[in-house]
C-alpha cells in the first residue's frame, strides 16, 4: 500500500518531463536554420527510465507521448511514434538483464536500438515515396541523441532519483542472495 | 495460484493493448501518407488543444535563455552603438529623399486620378513556437480561423515576406517560412522585370530559380512577389538578389528571422479574375475540334470559321 502512491507520482513525473522535452526544440528561440538537429530528448528519456523504472512509465503514457510529439514537431505522424514504443518494449522485454550488466551495456543496447530506429524510419519513408531525410543529418540526429543520453541518465539518477531497485538483497537467477 | 491467473490473463490484455496501438499508430501513418489533408486537420486540433497550455510552461524558459543571449549581445554594445549611429545618418539621408519623393508622388497622383488596388487588410499574430524539426522551417501562430486566417494566406513581418500559412485551426495556425523546402514562390526582380521562382533550401538565402537571363541578375538587386498564381498579393518585398561562391543566384531574404516574434498576415481581398478573351470576334471556337472540320456552332457545322483576311 506504501508503493502504490509512488508510482502514481513517479507517472507524473515521467509525463511531466515527457512534456517538457517535447516542448524544448520548439522553443521560439531561433527561426534561422539550425546548423544542427534538435537531439530526441523524448526517446533518451523513455529509454533510460524505461529501464531503471518499467512500471512506473506505463506503455499507454509512452504511446501518447510519442502521438503528441509526431504531432507538434511536425514529423510524419504515427511513424516515430511506433518506433519508439517498438523500441521501449524491446528494452522493456529485457530491463532486467540490462540492468544487471552495467551501463555500457546499457548504452549500447539503446544505441544500437536508435540506430535500427533511424535506418527503419528511412526506410519506411522512402518506401512510401515521401520525402526521406538526408543520411548526414540523420547521423548527427543519433549521434546528437546518444551524446544525450548520459546525461539523461546522470539526471534521472542524481536530480529525479529514478534508479534501479537495489540489487544487494535480491536473488539472482539461480536464488541467491548476494 | 489466483494471482498466477490474473496476472498471466493481464499480460495478455497487456499484449492486446500493445498489439492495438502499434496498429493504430502505423495505421495513422499510412492515412498520413494516403490522405494528407485530412490527418493534417487532425495534427492541427491536436496542437491547438495542446500547445497553447504548455505556453504558460514554455514562457519562463524561453525568457531565460533569451535574457542570456541577451546578455552576450551586451558585451558588444560599444561596436554595436556605432554601427547604429552610422546607420541612422544613412536612414536620415533616406528619410529626406522618401519626403521628397512622397510630395511628388502626391502631387502625380492627383494629376492622374489613379485608382489604387483595394488595400491590404490583416491581422498580427504572434509566433508561439519553433517547427522544432531540422527539415521544415515554420512556426506556430496564436491566431487561427476565428481570426479570419485562411490557407495560403501571406504573412510579413515589418520588413519583408516571411511566409505563408499552412493549415489553420481555431487558435492556432502554422507559417511556413520562405527558407521551408515546399516554400516555392513566384517572384520578380526589380528593376530588370524578370520573373522567378524562389524556391526554399533550409538556408536564410532561398534560391532563385527559372530566371531568363541569370546574367542580368546583378547583387543587390531587389525581389518581390509577382502575384503570379494569385496566392501571394504583388509587390512584397521578398529580399535581394546575392550570389553564392559556386555562382548561383539567390535571395538575402528580408525579412528579419533572428528576431521574428511578430508577424501580419495579409488578408488580400480577392481580386475579380479575367477569364476568357470576350465575345467581341464572333462565337467561341472549340478547342477539341480538329482544325479541318468546321467547328459546330449549335448544332450545325459552320460554313467557314470566322478568320481575320478571308476574303468572300
Amino acid at each position: 500500500m506504501n508503493i502504490a502512491p509512488k508510482i502514481w507520482l513517479y507517472r507524473a513525473l515521467y509525463l511531466l518531463l515527457g512534456l517538457l522535452a517535447i516542448a524544448y526544440p520548439i522553443l521560439p528561440l531561433q527561426f534561422t536554420p539550425a546548423r544542427w538537429p534538435a537531439p530526441e530528448l523524448l526517446f533518451a528519456l523513455t529509454m533510460a527510465w524505461v529501464v531503471r523504472q518499467p512500471e512506473s512509465a506505463p506503455f499507454l503514457l509512452i504511446a501518447g507521448l510519442a502521438l503528441i510529439a509526431d504531432a507538434v514537431l511536425m514529423r510524419p505522424i504515427g511513424l516515430w511514434a511506433v518506433l519508439l514504443l517498438m523500441a521501449s518494449e524491446t528494452v522493456r522485454f529485457s530491463y532486467r538483464s540490462i540492468q544487471d550488466r552495467g551501463l555500457m551495456m546499457e548504452f549500447s543496447v539503446v544505441a544500437a536500438l536508435l540506430v535500427v530506429m533511424v535506418i527503419l524510419q528511412n526506410l519506411l519513408l522512402v518506401i512510401s515515396f515521401s520525402q526521406s531525410l538526408e543520411v548526414g543529418r540523420m547521423l548527427q540526429f543519433a549521434l546528437l541523441t546518444m551524446l544525450c543520453y548520459p546525461v539523461m541518465v546522470v539526471f534521472l539518477h542524481y536530480i529525479v532519483r529514478v534508479r534501479k531497485p537495489d540489487n544487494t538483497n535480491r536473488p539472482d537467477r539461480l536464488g541467491k542472495i548476494r | 495460484m489466483a494471482t498466477e491467473q490474473t496476472g498471466s490473463a493481464w499480460r495478455a490484455v497487456r499484449r492486446l493493448v500493445v498489439g492495438l496501438t502499434l496498429f493504430i499508430f502505423f495505421a495513422l501513418f499510412i492515412l498520413w501518407r494516403i490522405d494528407s489533408p485530412r490527418v493534417e486537420r487532425f495534427r492541427m486540433a491536436l496542437i491547438d488543444r495542446f500547445v497553447p497550455n504548455m505556453e504558460w510552461a514554455l514562457a519562463p524558459v524561453t525568457q531565460f535563455t533569451r535574457i542570456i543571449s541577451d546578455y552576450q549581445s551586451y558585451a558588444q554594445i560599444y561596436e554595436r552603438n556605432q554601427e547604429l549611429r552610422q546607420e541612422l545618418q544613412r536612414m536620415k539621408g533616406w528619410q529626406e529623399a522618401a519626403l521628397q519623393l512622397e510630395q511628388t508622388n502626391a502631387q502625380l497622383r492627383a494629376l492622374n486620378n489613379v485608382q489604387l488596388s483595394p488595400s491590404l487588410g490583416f491581422v498580427t499574430g504572434e509566433v508561439i513556437t519553433d517547427s522544432g524539426s531540422p527539415f521544415s522551417q515554420s512556426g506556430l501562430l496564436n491566431v487561427g480561423s476565428l481570426d479570419g486566417v485562411l490557407d495560403g494566406q501571406a504573412a510579413v513581418d515589418g520588413l519583408g515576406l516571411v511566409g505563408r500559412i499552412s493549415g489553420v485551426a481555431d487558435h492556432t495556425s502554422r507559417l511556413v517560412f520562405l527558407s521551408d523546402v515546399s516554400s516555392q514562390v513566384p517572384a520578380i526582380i526589380r528593376p530588370t522585370g524578370q520573373k522567378a521562382i524562389v524556391h526554399g533550401d533550409n538556408t536564410l538565402t532561398p534560391k532563385v530559380l527559372f530566371i531568363d537571363a541569370p546574367d542580368d541578375a546583378l547583387p543587390g538587386m531587389r525581389v518581390v512577389t509577382s502575384g503570379d498564381g494569385g496566392v501571394f498579393p504583388p509587390e512584397l518585398l521578398i529580399g535581394q538578389i546575392v550570389r553564392a561562391r559556386t555562382g548561383e543566384i539567390r535571395v538575402l531574404l528580408a525579412a528579419d528571422f533572428e528576431g521574428l516574434e511578430f508577424v501580419r498576415i495579409l488578408r488580400a481581398s480577392p481580386q475579380d479574375q479575367i477569364n476568357g478573351n470576350g465575345d467581341l470576334v464572333g462565337a467561341e471556337i472549340l478547342e477539341d475540334v480538329p482544325l479541318y472540320e468546321p467547328p459546330l456552332v449549335d448544332g450545325v457545322p459552320m460554313e467557314a470559321p470566322p478568320q481575320r483576311g478571308d476574303d468572300h
